[in-house]
């Protein structure tokens, strides 16, 4: 099979895509489809064309031009659920845009008021690629925003269930807030420390002194019972499971240190220890934030509902009718345009569709149906209007019962598998045991001081600095990921990539391009090329269509027109005329008679009954994949799992001689019972997919991936999202993965290190507030600066950086 | 001497002041969107967009 190679590389003035299939010309400017044209055209005609200005090539190509897409919306009881706010004249609406990327964007959809005069004001957030609108129905109503806003390439995902809850930024914000009290607490403590810092004698004015005690004292009580919250709740939790997790040596020290200054400075004994204190929370919490690096702007946990249609319309005595696709029952006759999904698993009523399975399988290619199949939910229609008869309900269907799987309640996160919690488990017991001894030791040598060694060692060993290891450690490799377009849901992620034993790939749209492209495998001369040319212009099926542009990219030249007669198009099966005298048909092997065996679903072609060959959606691997596999299989197991059926097998094999196995018509199920399997023998699974039926397999893995070309767009619910054209370092991924662990293992042993001599000096009694004061950060700070350091000197060295 | 402790008072006070405006700016969600803003700034004022409508 040979491959025809695109080098045209005219560029789509609005999308930025080059134009591969036809060049548009329009007001001096190239556009690649009509879609790019025609939003071009409205821009211009209202005189916003600064779009173009303050970006280049801002648009967003594949603009769905289907009106009626929305029409659900004239449902007011569906529209209620959108809006914020609704009156006579005025009604607020908040969209996620997922097509929103730049300037131009905001620029544009923040003046939605100059295309529609509706329209009152909009407001743009980039960040979260969601737009605000007021609008006034009285002039314009929610379909017609809707509409409007997908004229110009801002289609809006909407989803009544999961409107983004503003529960994340609730959990940021607490955290910034606690950063900024214990931050402001530790600044005072420590101006009102200097004098004992510095060793002045406040002397005769000892009432100042004591004055500066009490502020500190009221100082720290925010910090205490405010900043440390969260390390008692999560000790106390830790506690009641039975394990001994890193936050309770944590609050152990916390309430050691509190303690200890309080009884000092109500007994006038000393000045306490309370800037550690506040110091210790302050770097704490900014470790915590650290490490809580999120990509606002992707969504890391849609299921299939964010993909499917809201309502359909269901015919009922002949009459269209908009439901809720949840309200579908089996029986009913839904009626389904071009480029709308098929919500249900149902039969074709009428006489053929083609189904393009895009959404499901990551694989963009038309597939035809004839009368009285079987369609399975989340296919996308293409073609003209037709009828289905749903056989199952929404969430019972073939690709949809795969969210009632056990996997996707489960909590997939295990905190007492993180090495720092395994780790607190002996620290806890160590350290408890030398205070006790050494507190014993002073009872006998000198009880007055007994009581201030106890304490003295819970201080200085709190593990502030183990603390800090595995959140900055992991809260760079996040980083350094992102900027590799890796985007990790959390750090915890990379804690679990470092444990994987096996690599499951997907084969469509991961391992080869989304877009599959249209081949021709046989012998056509230029003539009789034409002469499909011609017949396939009379057929408004899908699959002609694609054969048409294909051809017309390569034959530009029409002329001299040939005469068509008997045109005859069988449906579902391919259609047929005499051309030139000659009789050509195009359509399945069935219809043209051949003899051909091939178990790819192509579209074959006669002229005067000889077959010439047939037409082939052919994928093509991404780029880099070849070495990464060859990394890959030194360390992993790696398999591959395909829903397709095996006729690629060897040349898969001939490619990636490394896998380890490869699977074949697997089903969405069967692909999360895959992983499950692999699990039981053992073997912790990373999952790399793209489509809805990878869903469950990367939900069941430890590490589930989606890859995709375009991460605003639609990716199943993951740990991770990969821009597919940095899958070619997965290698070098995994390894910083592993290296993290290293690298948290040697902060560790630094903050052990300080922690000896720290406890040598308070198990010797001698553990002054100064010492402590010092200690302590210092300890922080260094391991903050050496996992800093040990990450960016890691990513260097795989080429990461 | 007195004098000093009412200096960090009032010192104390008035950066308490500055916590409490920096509790308010998260809480409005002043925040929450870093981004846009940013860039909005930098566009030009739409006098002449009405006016150049439509040449074609």
């Amino acid at each position: 099979m040979e491959l025809i190679s695109t080098d045209q590389t005219i560029k789509c003035f609005h999308c930025g895509d080059d134009c591969v299939n036809e060049v548009i010309r329009f007001d001096q400017k190239q556009f690649c489809c009509h879609g790019c044209q025609s939003v071009y055209q409205i821009l211009s005609t209202n005189g916003l064309t600064t779009y173009y200005d303050l970006e280049s090539n801002p648009g967003i190509s594949g603009t769905s031009q289907d009106q009626h897409k929305f029409d659900y919306l004239g449902n007011r009881e569906i529209a209620l659920k959108l809006l914020d706010f609704s009156s006579e004249h005025l009604e607020k609406v908040r969209f996620s845009i997922p097509s929103i990327h730049c300037s131009s964007c905001i620029w544009l959809l923040e003046n939605l008021r100059l295309l529609n005069q509706g329209v009152l004001s909009s407001r743009a957030n980039l960040a979260e690629r969601e737009l605000s609108i007021d609008y006034d129905p009285s002039s314009i109503s929610l379909k017609q925003v809707v509409g409007l806003l997908t004229s110009i390439g801002y289609e809006p995902a909407i989803n009544l269930e999961q409107r983004k809850s503003d529960k994340d930024h609730a959990g940021n914000r607490e955290l910034i807030l606690k950063i900024a009290v214990a931050g402001f607490c530790f600044g005072n403590i420590m101006l009102l420390s200097f004098p004992e810092y510095l060793g002045l004698d406040l002397g005769i004015d000892s009432q100042l002194a004591s004055w500066f005690s009490w502020i500190i004292l009221v100082l720290s009580f925010p910090v205490l019972f405010y900043c440390a919250q969260g390390y008692y709740r999560s000790a106390i939790n830790g506690l009641k499971q039975g394990y001994l997790n890193i936050d309770v040596p944590i609050a152990l020290g916390i309430i050691a240190l509190a303690g200890r200054s309080y009884y000092e400075i109500i007994f006038k004994l000393g000045p306490g220890y309370l800037d550690s204190l506040a110091g210790l929370l302050f770097l704490l919490l900014i470790g915590q934030w650290f490490q809580h690096k999120t990509y606002q702007n992707l969504s890391f946990s849609r299921d299939f509902k964010s993909y499917f249609p809201l309502a359909v319309n269901r015919l009922q005595d002949g009459i269209e009718q908009v439901v809720l696709v949840d309200d579908l029952m089996p029986k009913d006759v839904i009626a389904v345009r071009h480029q709308e999904l098929i919500p249900a698993d149902s039969i074709l009523l009428d006489q053929t569709a083609a189904i393009d399975y895009s959404f499901v399988s990551g694989e963009s290619q038309l597939v035809s149906r004839g009368q009285g199949e079987l369609i399975f939910a989340g296919g996308k229609h293409t073609g003209t209007k037709a009828h289905y008869q749903v056989t199952k309900p929404v969430s019972q269907s073939y690709l949809t019962q795969l969210w009632n799987h056990q996997a996707f309640n489960d909590e997939k996160y295990d905190p007492r598998q993180l090495k720092i919690n395994i780790i607190s488990k002996y620290f806890t017991t160590v350290v408890m045991l030398i205070a006790l001894v050494s507190a014993g030791y002073w009872l006998v040598v000198d009880p007055s001081q007994s009581l201030f060694v106890f304490t003295s060692v819970l201080i200085v060993a709190c593990p502030c600095a183990l603390a800090m290891a595995t959140p900055f450690t992991l809260g760079h490799a996040v980083r350094e990921f992102g900027k590799n377009r890796l985007y990790l849901k959390n750090a915890q992620v990379v804690d679990q990539m470092s444990k994987i034993g096996t690599i499951v790939f997907d084969k469509t749209g991961t391992l080869t391009k989304a877009k599959s492209k249209l081949i021709f495998s046989g012998d056509m001369s230029d003539l009789q090329a034409k002469l499909v040319l011609a017949l396939t212009e009379h057929s408004n099926h899908p699959v002609s269509q694609s054969i048409n542009v294909h051809l017309k990219s390569l034959h530009p030249d029409p002329s001299p027109q040939p005469s068509v007669t008997d045109y005859q198009e069988q449906a579902g099966r391919g259609i047929s005329a005499n051309i030139d005298g000659h009789r050509v048909k195009v359509g399945s092997s069935s219809f043209i008679g051949s003899d051909i065996t091939q178990d790819i679903a192509g579209t074959y072609v006669s002229i005067n009954e000889q077959v010439l060959g047939g037409f082939y959606y052919q994928s093509q691997f991404r780029r880099g994949l070849t070495g990464m596999v060859k990394d890959l299989a030194q360390k992993f197991k790696l398999t591959l799992l395909s829903g397709d059926k095996d006729h690629q097998k060897q040349l898969l094999i001939d490619q990636f001689p490394e896998f380890n196995s490869l699977h074949f018509s697997k089903s969405p199920m069967d692909k999360l019972e895959f992983v499950e399997s692999e699990q039981h023998k053992g073997d912790r699974v990373m999952m790399l997919g793209d489509g809805l039926n990878d869903a469950g397999a990367l939900q069941k893995s430890e590490v589930g991936i989606a890859v995709t070309e375009n991460p605003q767009h639609f990716t199943p619910a993951s740990d991770g999202i990969l821009h597919a054209s940095a899958l070619g370092k997965l290698g070098s991924f995994m390894k910083l993965a592993s290296w993290s662990q290293y690298i948290i293992l040697m902060g560790i042993g630094l903050s052990f290190l300080y922690n000896v001599v720290g406890i040598s000096f308070a198990v010797s009694a001698n553990l002054t507030p100064l010492t402590a004061a010092i200690l302590m950060p210092l300890s922080s700070i260094s391991v903050v600066v050496f996992t800093t350091l040990a990450v960016k000197l890691v990513a260097v060295r795989l080429k990461l950086a | 001497m007195l004098l000093i402790v009412a200096l960090i008072f009032i010192s104390l006070l008035i950066a308490l002041g500055f916590l409490w405006a920096f509790f308010w700016a998260v809480k409005s969600g002043q925040y929450d969107d870093t981004e846009t803003p940013s860039r909005r700034m930098l566009f030009d004022d739409r006098t002449n967009s009405k006016n150049s409508i439509k040449t074609n």
